[in-house]
């Protein structure tokens, strides 16, 4: 089926929204959508959602001979599957140019990073090493993909177990099962992160946006892809799109990512962790997906309708009391709050009502977006007190 | 006039004419037997609030006890899949006298269901399957909205989601004639009725109703924000009992146009109220009317900050 037609429409309205510095889902320019991450019984299996953009990474392992150039290396393969699942204008089994960005974008950050310790996967110089297999397969496509698929595999990777294996004196190798012996986590120095900015240009001035939506990427006028990881190292970098841009805007961008990507890897690292030590209390057998965790995108989408209500109680009451103690409260409030739901990425929505969703990154997003757009927001403020007075003697 | 109740009509309508549901014609109804009414979507959604209650006249309304009452009495029967038999009907030899709306289909003597969903009945025997579906399939005499995507001679041609291009001549405009032409830019949002819709033909449009008045459609202005729903969410939006529209009005002046494809377009006279509005109503996507309308209030308010 063919892509839906954009109208002019969409694409002014989009636009001019973007320049009165509003977002079509309210969110700050800087603000990333919640991410959560849910792990399968088996080892290795992840599925990651960037607010409703769902991808599913799997890790498999085989036996294998190694390259003759890297004799006492094992390897690693990606694969990236769209289907119309993902989007109905997506073509099964074809490859096109989201397929073909996403393989490098993965490729660059995963495996030329060398982030994961190939030679760990050794069972025999020139003999026999492990091969990794990465599939991952987007399940919704809701804008940002590369973010999205970048988060599952690092994820996946870190969580995958191979099986133990021994090697006799005689050369014979044998692979134990999980249940005979306790597999091996695979070695993972560093968490790469990928962030991604759209850029939309007004006049000579240049607006970014962090973690686009569909809608958003089908209008911007042009895209940085930034692989890197909290040490210091950038492992990619994509800027697709016809526009010029000033070196200072883009060193920002990539200083401010930086910052980003700490807080980002460290959901990744809490995470695995969190599902790993459960898996060790309770003893899961490896073996199919469990589907309690998984997060709908219905209560999703109602939590951050609450979470938009709450947030509105809280200034009225703010208004009522202008006392400068409570006004920082709020803030206060959201961050001190991630200690008691770090388990909350277990939990389905509906249970916990406060806090469902990959809450301690979301908590520090908030945060440095508070520092960051400080001087904004005091603007903002502003004229909200007028626009809800407007309001106020409309309705009288 | 019942049809016009997609657009404008809707919201300049004083409240107690809303509550009417005035029967459709009887060239609506898509097939028509004896004893056995065959229903397309459109007329399905305009009949199916009478049919589950009672026919009252168009000008006085519903009485006070249907109102409450409404929606009342449909019983779920089971769940169904495509190609499953429903029931056997006979126009010959049944005496019953039954309804079928969206997703079944009656072939040599069986009722079958030509969707998977939950098969439901009403009180007065009209048979449904409830179903979710966001891909559109055209109907005659549906208003949709289309994007114009080709210039084709004096045609035009325009995408109303569904799978194959609509066709639009530049003739079916209100006061069009071959000297006064009306252009489309690629791109434009034209609001239209389907004359021509079947599954061996390609779509066609037209932004005139049989009295050659635009009557409300055209070309939609520019500004404003279109936003996709799916099918069922659009049919809500519309549907003459849902108090959800009135009650956003009350906070905020807007223009809705919604078309039966799951587009909805929305202008107001400030870009954040736009917005506001479209996430207000992609709400429903997600809870039951009732529930959006609850919150409707709460909701606009907290966006609009």
């Amino acid at each position: 089926m063919k892509e839906v037609p954009l109208s002019t429409c969409e694409r002014t309205s989009l636009v001019s929204s973007i320049h009165a510095g509003l977002r079509y889902d309210h969110r700050k320019f800087m603000e990333v959508r919640d991410i959560t991450l849910n792990f399968g019984k088996d080892f290795g299996s992840c599925s990651a959602t960037l607010g409703e953009t769902r991808v599913l990474a799997q890790v498999t392992c085989e036996v294998v001979e190694p390259r003759p150039s890297r004799p006492n290396e094992g390897k690693l393969s990606i694969a990236v599957h769209l289907s119309p699942m993902a989007a109905p204008h997506l073509e099964p089994g074809r490859t096109n140019d989201i397929v073909d960005e996403l393989q490098q974008i993965l490729d660059r950050n995963i495996k030329e990073s060398r982030c994961l310790d190939l030679e760990s996967l050794c069972i025999q110089a020139e003999e026999s090493v492990w091969q990794l297999r990465l599939d991952v397969t987007v399940l919704n496509h809701a804008g940002n993909l590369g973010d999205a698929c970048n988060l599952a595999s690092v994820a996946a990777l870190r969580h995958f177990h191979r099986p133990d294996v021994t090697v006799e004196a005689d050369g014979r190798v044998t692979v134990h099962t999980l249940e005979e012996r306790q597999p091996i986590p695979t070695f993972m120095r560093k968490v790469p992160v990928c962030l991604t900015y759209a850029f939309f240009m007004e006049g000579e001035h240049c607006i970014t946006v962090m973690d686009p939506t569909e809608q958003e990427e089908r209008v911007m006028c042009g895209r940085l892809v930034v692989g890197l990881n909290p040490h210091g190292e950038i492992t990619s970098l994509l800027f697709p799109g016809r526009m010029m841009m000033e070196k200072e805007t883009l060193l920002s961008c990539i200083r401010k990512a930086f910052t980003k990507a700490k807080s980002v890897a460290e959901t990744v690292q809490q995470a695995v962790e969190d599902d790993l030590t459960q898996r060790k209390t309770v003893s899961v057998k490896p073996r199919g997906y469990e589907v309690k965790n998984l997060r709908s995108d219905t209560d999703y989408n109602r939590w951050l309708i609450d979470q938009r209500v709450d947030k509105r109680k809280l200034m009225i009451e703010e208004n009522v009391m202008p006392m400068e103690e409570e006004m920082q409260d709020p803030f206060e409030a959201n961050v001190q709050q991630p200690e008691d739901s770090e388990d909350s990425d277990v939990n389905p929505p509906a249970t916990s009502s406060k806090t469902p969703l990959g809450p301690s990154s979301h908590k520090k997003k908030k945060k440095e977006s508070v520092m960051a757009n400080g001087s904004e927001e005091e603007g903002d403020e502003e004229e909200e007190e007028v626009k809800s007075k407007l309001t106020a003697e409309d309705l009288l | 006039m019942v049809f016009a109740l997609g657009c404008d009509a809707l919201l300049t309508a004083p409240r107690p004419r809303l509550l009417a549901v005035l029967p459709p014609p009887a060239s609506a109804w898509a097939t028509c037997y004896t004893r056995l009414l065959v229903l397309n979507v459109t007329t399905f959604d305009l009949l199916a609030s009478t049919l589950t209650t009672r026919c009252y006249p168009p000008h006085r309304g519903p009485p006070e006890e249907d109102r409450v009452t409404q929606g009342g009495g449909v019983e779920a029967v089971r769940v169904v899949l495509p190609g499953d038999t429903v029931m056997h009907y006979n126009t010959e030899t049944s005496t019953e006298r039954i309804f079928l709306g969206p997703g079944l289909r009656w072939e040599d003597g069986m009722v079958r269901a030509a969707k998977p969903g939950l098969l439901k009945k009403t009180q007065r025997q009209l048979y449904f399957v409830d179903t979710h579906q966001k891909r559109y399939i055209p109907q005659r005499r549906e208003y949709v909205i289309g994007i114009v995507t080709k210039k084709k001679g004096d045609a035009h041609r325009v995408d109303i989601g569904c799978g194959e291009d609509a066709t639009i001549s530049y003739l079916s405009f209100e006061n069009a004639s071959k000297k006064t032409r009306r252009y489309l830019n690629l791109g434009d949002l034209l609001y239209g009725q389907l004359m021509v819709a079947n599954k061996d033909m390609e779509p066609e449009l037209v932004c005139i109703d049989i009295y050659d008045q635009a009557c409300g459609m055209g070309v939609l202005p520019p500004g404003g924000v279109l936003f996709n729903v799916s099918l069922h969410v659009a049919r809500e939006i519309i549907n003459p009992h849902s108090p959800f529209l009135l009650t956003m009005s009350q906070k905020v002046k807007y223009t809705l146009v919604v078309g039966m494809n799951g587009r909805v377009w929305v202008n107001t006279t400030h870009q954040k109220d736009t917005v506001a509005i479209m996430n207000c109503i992609l709400m429903l996507e997600h809870m039951s009317p009732e529930e959006a309308d609850g919150k409707a209030l709460r909701v606009l308010e907290a966006l609009m900050l």
